[in-house]
């Protein structure tokens, strides 16, 4: 490119790409005409850009390549979505088999009221629940109940503790209440000490 | 070869088992000591239950007072209608809890204790083998009483028919309010459904003595002491009057009446405690008379001290011997004016040992005047004199 300035091969670019108002097409029309190295710029510009545009054509796919090339892009991006997929059901299935396992654990070491209790499953009468299971260990709040049940099944009243093992050692003593009328209305309990 | 084999070993089992059915059918021969001791126990066992009632008495209220003990620390914080169901009725749960012995001198094991106002302190032993298992452990099976049938009666309780006058005495204290005017209801040795009225009871000996009007039966015999170490003895449960055999040794696991083997009541035994049957009559006697035990006024705290009946702690003197140690003495009291100290174990009242405090409660209901007591006092007996005075 000749030695022009910046500003007239701004100008020229812009007088090419058809971007100059009518008065400055007219005023570059009239340099172009007046000054050799202005034209001489203009066309080294023209013929560079004829020069890149045979360059970007030969570049150009064919349209079957083209049509190739959009099948490819498609199958990988179907490919990709389903290893996606794949990927959230590998989770989601890993996921359920852990809280079934955690399930499973958990029934088996779940707490239990007292071996006393669990002994005579017929008759049992008193048990420790948490009101809401869910919130054990999130909801002291919620507490546990003691609950008695008479000979024939029936619920008597509860009574509510804010701590576990509250409500386990008032189950330990109900059990001692109910051992010691028994035995003593059957002559088990024995007067030790007294006045004379 | 097999062929061969096969009945060969067919026939030589067969050899070798025709001996020993040859033995069995020898057998009943051998057993004519366990056929006759069938037939004493039998015979032992229906001559007891033809002077035995099934009671049904009301719940004592010492036993409420008792049970409620056991959930006192809840006290503040029961809820209302819990206390008012558990003061009520009992929800029949189950078992088993902390153990604490009531005293570290008292070598009592699996004891539960509670003091009640005014009421003493109990102790509470859980018979676990006798209670889960109560088939005869000579004879294998299970002395069983008659079932009551009769329909809205559920005997609690069994009582002994003393006399011809239809005193029935049960080994349970029940107080005379908690029976108040209602009949008792019970059933005779012929099943029969009666009724009986509420003569007395004595707390301390935990007895309540009962009449029906026209008794059927044979009153038992009352003997006079415990049985000897090592005798044979037939038990009956306080509840149901089902039995077994056993050997007495001081019936640390028996809660029931002892019969020894003549057939006499030697007396009640809970385990380890012992009333003989003698001081059962004496009770009794004052029931009939008063209503209620007149017993003298001691003064003094005491406490069942037991201690392991060996022949090495008899060896061992006086200290080892189990009797009743006093923990006070109300000032100015017969005990205090005879000298008696807090420490002092008594071990006898006149004549009679006091292992226990029902004997001993026995012992000082049968004086009145000056009484002579056997105490250790510093590792050595010496004899006290104090003066009771009956109760008016």
């Amino acid at each position: 490119m000749n030695a022009i300035g910046e500003f007239d091969s701004e100008l020229l670019e812009d007088y090419l790409d058809d971007a100059l108002s009518p008065g400055q097409v007219e005023h570059v029309a009239r340099r172009l005409a007046e000054e050799p190295e202005l034209a001489m710029a203009m066309h080294e510009l023209r013929a560079a850009r004829v020069l890149r545009a045979a360059a970007w054509r030969s570049l150009e796919p064919s349209e079957a390549r083209a049509a190739a090339l959009a099948r490819r892009i498609a199958e990988v991006v179907w490919q990709d979505a389903w290893r996606r997929g794949a990927r959230r059901a590998l989770w989601a299935s890993g996921s359920i088999a852990a809280a079934a396992a955690v399930f499973v654990v958990g029934w088996f070491l779940r707490p239990t009221v007292s071996p006393e209790v669990r002994q005579l499953s017929h008759s049992v009468r008193a048990n420790v629940q948490p009101s809401k299971p869910a919130l054990l260990s999130v909801d002291p709040v919620a507490g546990y109940h003691v609950a008695l049940v008479d000979r024939n099944g029936k619920l008597m009243p509860v009574q509510k503790f804010s701590k576990a093992d509250d409500a386990r050692q008032f189950a330990r003593d109900l059990l001692q209440y109910e051992d010691r009328r028994r035995e003593a209305e059957q002559g088990g309990a024995m007067l030790v000490s007294d006045h004379f | 070869m097999q062929r061969i084999i096969a009945p060969f070993c067919i026939v030589a089992f067969v050899i070798a088992a025709c001996p020993r059915q040859a033995r069995c059918e020898d057998a009943p021969a051998n057993r004519k000591l366990l056929d006759e001791l069938n037939r004493q126990t039998t015979a032992l066992y229906r001559q007891a239950q033809t002077g035995i009632y099934h009671v049904q008495l009301p719940e004592p209220k010492w036993v409420n007072a008792y049970a409620m003990a056991a959930v006192k620390r809840w006290d503040k914080q029961l809820d209302p209608e819990l206390r008012r169901r558990l003061e009520g009725q009992s929800p029949e749960i189950i078992d088993p809890a902390e153990i604490v012995p009531p005293h570290a001198a008292t070598q009592v094991s699996d004891v539960d204790a509670t003091t009640l106002p005014g009421q003493g302190t109990y102790i509470l032993v859980r018979p676990r083998a006798v209670a889960l298992d109560r088939r005869d452990p000579v004879l294998g099976g299970m002395l069983e009483a008659p079932p009551a049938t009769q329909p809205g009666f559920a005997p609690t309780n069994i009582g002994l028919l003393l006399d011809p006058a239809g005193h029935i005495l049960v080994p349970l204290y029940v107080e005379r309010e908690a029976v108040g005017t209602e009949p008792v209801k019970l059933s005779g040795p012929d099943g029969a459904l009666v009724t009986a009225k509420f003569v007395g009871s004595d707390r301390q000996t935990n007895l309540t003595l009962l009449q029906v009007e026209k008794p059927v039966g044979q009153p038992v015999r009352l003997g006079s002491g415990r049985p000897e170490a090592g005798a044979l003895v037939m038990c009956l449960s306080s509840s149901d009057g089902s039995g077994h055999l056993g050997v007495w040794s001081d019936g640390a696991q028996e809660n029931g009446i002892v019969l020894t083997t003549d057939g006499q009541v030697a007396g009640i035994a809970r385990y380890g405690q012992f009333l003989a049957g003698s001081a059962c009559q004496l009770i009794t006697r004052q029931l009939i008379e008063f209503g209620s035990v007149k017993r003298a006024t001691l003064g003094v705290l005491i406490t069942e001290i037991r201690r392991e009946a060996t022949a090495g702690a008899a060896q061992a003197g006086p200290a080892s011997q189990s009797g009743m140690r006093i923990d006070q003495v109300i000032a100015n009291s017969a005990a205090d004016k005879a000298g008696l100290r807090p420490g002092d174990v008594v071990l006898a009242i006149g004549s009679d040992a006091v292992r226990d405090l029902p004997s001993f409660a026995a012992a000082i209901a049968a004086r009145n005047g000056p009484t002579e007591l056997q105490i250790v006092r510093d590792q050595a007996v010496v004899k006290v004199t104090v003066e009771l005075q009956q109760q008016k």
